[in-house]
């Protein structure tokens, strides 16, 4: 009985690229990811603001595998969001909008170190780390453009999981990102005393490694 | 049954010294100066970075240079830095100017906003300025959609027997009113009180003539409850605020402001139900503190359910007359005829068109329209009107809201924090109705 052209097909990619090569080889390895991010810290002025706490990131980075386990990894993630400014007396109480156009990117640039389990092709990892969060709003207002930027250390927790094809790996990831006192001191963040722009995020990922 | 009635302390006892200006004695004889100021903004300045230096090199200068935080221009990639306090703008800029990685840097100089009336006597309406209504013109002019009956003694809105229409009112939609002192639907004006403090907020602007008003594209209501010599009891405003809560056009109930530039010492429960009525059905209520300097506030300014407004004079200080107390909201310019801060040759009160009131009690003409300085906390409330007319304009609908926009947007003056002078300060359309950010 013949296999079916499908499986024969992926069969002879994964031979074709090394399939029993694991994803956590020693080396340079260079990653694109995209998923979604839940402004998990700042979920009521997100919602007030945006209509909704989450949106698109999307991103990438470079890192280095050591032979035992540990990587480490420098990356750079970019949430951009459309939405206008409100008026919002209080926490529960009735947002107004207001219809002045409103942005806000937030991109984090963060370190890495992390370790990862078993050398198969099926490679778990975790890691945690830290950086500076760059967050900048736009709003226009009667024809008048402001906008704001500033940058705020940030630290984060992740874990994923790496699915080695050869030199290329598919994977998934879940991290929390903090970016303390980012927000809070203006603005709908003042008035649900929220001061956190981080959250979660769950991405796919796509790495390209150039190692043994 | 005897009726009570109560004292209405406003710009009516001021008339006598009230300022007739007329349109051809300004123009010939009346020399404007243009008021200065700081020819920059105090604790701000502008920088404009070379293309080279990176945004974290730029944030590095800022701070060096004492600067507390900065908003980068989107289109025009230069900085507008806040300084610390202690810092001043010239030695700021001198610092940032001696930055290899700095292009340029300057003071934020003072500039008119975009939209400047080209209303002949606007250049006389300081108490726009000071409250920054250019740029709120930029944001929001009003709705004809949006009502704001004016409770008071008439207005000037129609050519009706021996009254006539005002002639600066440019196409202003007039929701039908009612005349409760003479008990029939045509709420003209034989005291010339409220047809000025209608003026503020609904004159025609950008006309080319006379004054401008603040919310000046808002539907106007005239009810009449104070008779010709500015008296009237507390049944008609009620009754007049009832039938501003209750009426309707289209199926719709366009009155969403109630102003009352009137008021007395004493509470009047028939009235307080009244505005309670009007509350729950969405309208927000605006009256006056008082003009006795006392440090209590009139009634109804001072129900819980009612904006109160005092009044400040050109240099933002509380007038000598503006009534205060724990019941006090907000301040707005009311003006000061005794004073000439700004030294253009006129009093500092607040200018707008209506009748002589020396013609109208000596000659019972309603027609002899000019453009005259009254001031008071009738003056004042107005303004305040026209900003809550403003803010449901723009999408804030909700009375207890727009008097939360009223609070987080005004100009903090005297103590810091509400006080009773000033209550939450002095009122800034422009900040109320650019709302909040995310973060800014």
């Amino acid at each position: 009985m013949r296999a079916p052209a499908v499986v024969r097909s992926l069969a002879a990619l994964a031979l074709a690229t090394g399939f029993a090569s694991t994803a956590a080889a020693q080396g340079l390895f260079l990653e694109a990811v995209g998923g979604y991010q839940d402004l998990t810290g700042a979920k009521d002025s997100a919602k007030a603001v945006f209509g909704s706490s989450g949106g698109v990131s999307f991103g990438g980075g470079l890192g280095y595998n050591l032979a035992n386990g540990f990587f480490f990894s420098g990356w750079a993630r970019r949430f951009s969001k459309d939405g206008e400014r409100v008026f919002v007396a209080a926490p529960g109480s009735t947002i107004f909008p207001l219809g002045h156009p409103l942005s806000v990117k937030i991109t984090p640039i963060q370190g890495t170190l992390g370790y990862r389990f078993g050398k198969s092709s099926l490679s778990p990892y975790v890691g945690v780390g830290g950086g500076v969060t760059s967050i900048k709003e736009t709003s226009t207002v009667g024809g008048l453009s402001e906008s704001t930027s500033e940058s705020k250390g940030s630290y984060h927790a992740l874990a994923g999981v790496d699915f080695g094809l050869g030199s290329i790996s598919l994977g998934g990831e879940v991290m929390y990102l903090s970016v303390p006192k980012s927000i809070g001191l203006a603005g709908v963040s003042q008035v649900y005393g929220e001061t956190n722009v981080g959250g979660f995020q769950a991405v796919a990922k796509l790495t390209f490694r150039f190692g043994k | 049954m005897k009726r009570l009635p109560f004292c209405i302390a406003l710009a009516i006892l001021l008339i006598p010294s009230a300022t007739p200006l007329r349109a051809t004695a300004v123009v010939r004889t009346v020399r404007y100066r243009v008021p200065l100021g700081a020819p920059y903004k105090a604790g701000e300045v502008i920088v404009m970075f070379q293309a080279a230096a990176t945004e974290s090199v730029a944030e590095r200068a800022i701070l060096e240079a004492g600067g507390l935080r900065a908003r980068r221009s989107v289109t025009g990639g230069h900085y507008l830095v806040t300084l610390d306090d202690g810092v001043s703008v010239p030695d700021a800029v001198a610092r940032f100017q001696s930055m290899r990685e700095v292009e340029y840097a300057e003071p934020n100089g003072v500039v008119r906003a975009a939209f400047n009336p080209n209303d002949t006597f606007f250049r006389f309406q300081w108490n726009f300025r000071s409250i920054g209504a250019e740029r709120t013109w930029d944001i929001q002019k009003g709705k004809s959609s949006v009502g704001v009956a004016v409770i008071d003694t008439g207005i000037a809105y129609e050519d009706f027997g021996v009254y006539r229409r005002a002639p600066d009112w440019g196409n202003r939609v007039f929701l039908h009113g009612f005349d409760f002192v003479n008990g029939d639907s045509h709420a003209n004006d034989d005291d010339g009180h409220g047809t000025h403090v209608a003026s503020t907020i609904g004159e025609a602007t950008n006309n080319g003539e006379g004054v401008a008003g603040l919310a000046f594209e808002c539907a106007l209501m005239p009810v009449k409850v104070l008779d010709a010599e500015g008296s009237g009891f507390f049944s008609d405003v009620a009754a007049g605020v009832d039938y501003a809560t209750n009426f309707e056009q289209n199926g719709q109930r366009p009155v969403k402001v109630i102003t009352l530039s009137l008021g007395g010492p004493s509470a009047s429960e028939t009235l307080r139900r009244a505005i309670d009525r009007a509350v729950a059905a969405g309208i927000v209520v605006v009256a006056a503190a008082g003009n006795d300097g006392e440090s209590t506030v009139d009634y109804p300014a001072a129900f819980p359910n009612v904006i109160a407004v005092g009044a400040v004079d050109l240099r933002k200080v509380k007038t000598g007359y503006s009534n205060f107390g724990s019941a006090l909201d907000f301040v707005a310019p009311g003006g000061d005829l005794d004073r000439d801060d700004n030294g253009d040759g006129d009093p500092d009160g607040i200018l707008q068109q209506t009748f002589d009131p020396f013609t109208a009690r000596t000659e019972g003409r309603y027609d002899d329209f000019a453009y005259f300085y009254f001031d008071g906390t009738s003056q004042a409330t107005p303004h305040v009107a026209a900003t809550a007319a403003m803010l449901i304009s723009q999408g804030i609908t909700d009375p207890a809201a727009v008097r939360a926009a009223l609070e987080k947007s005004a100009e903090d003056l005297g103590p810091p924090g509400r006080d009773d002078s000033y209550g939450h300060g002095l009122i800034k359309p422009a900040e109320a109705l650019k709302g909040l950010g995310f973060g800014q």
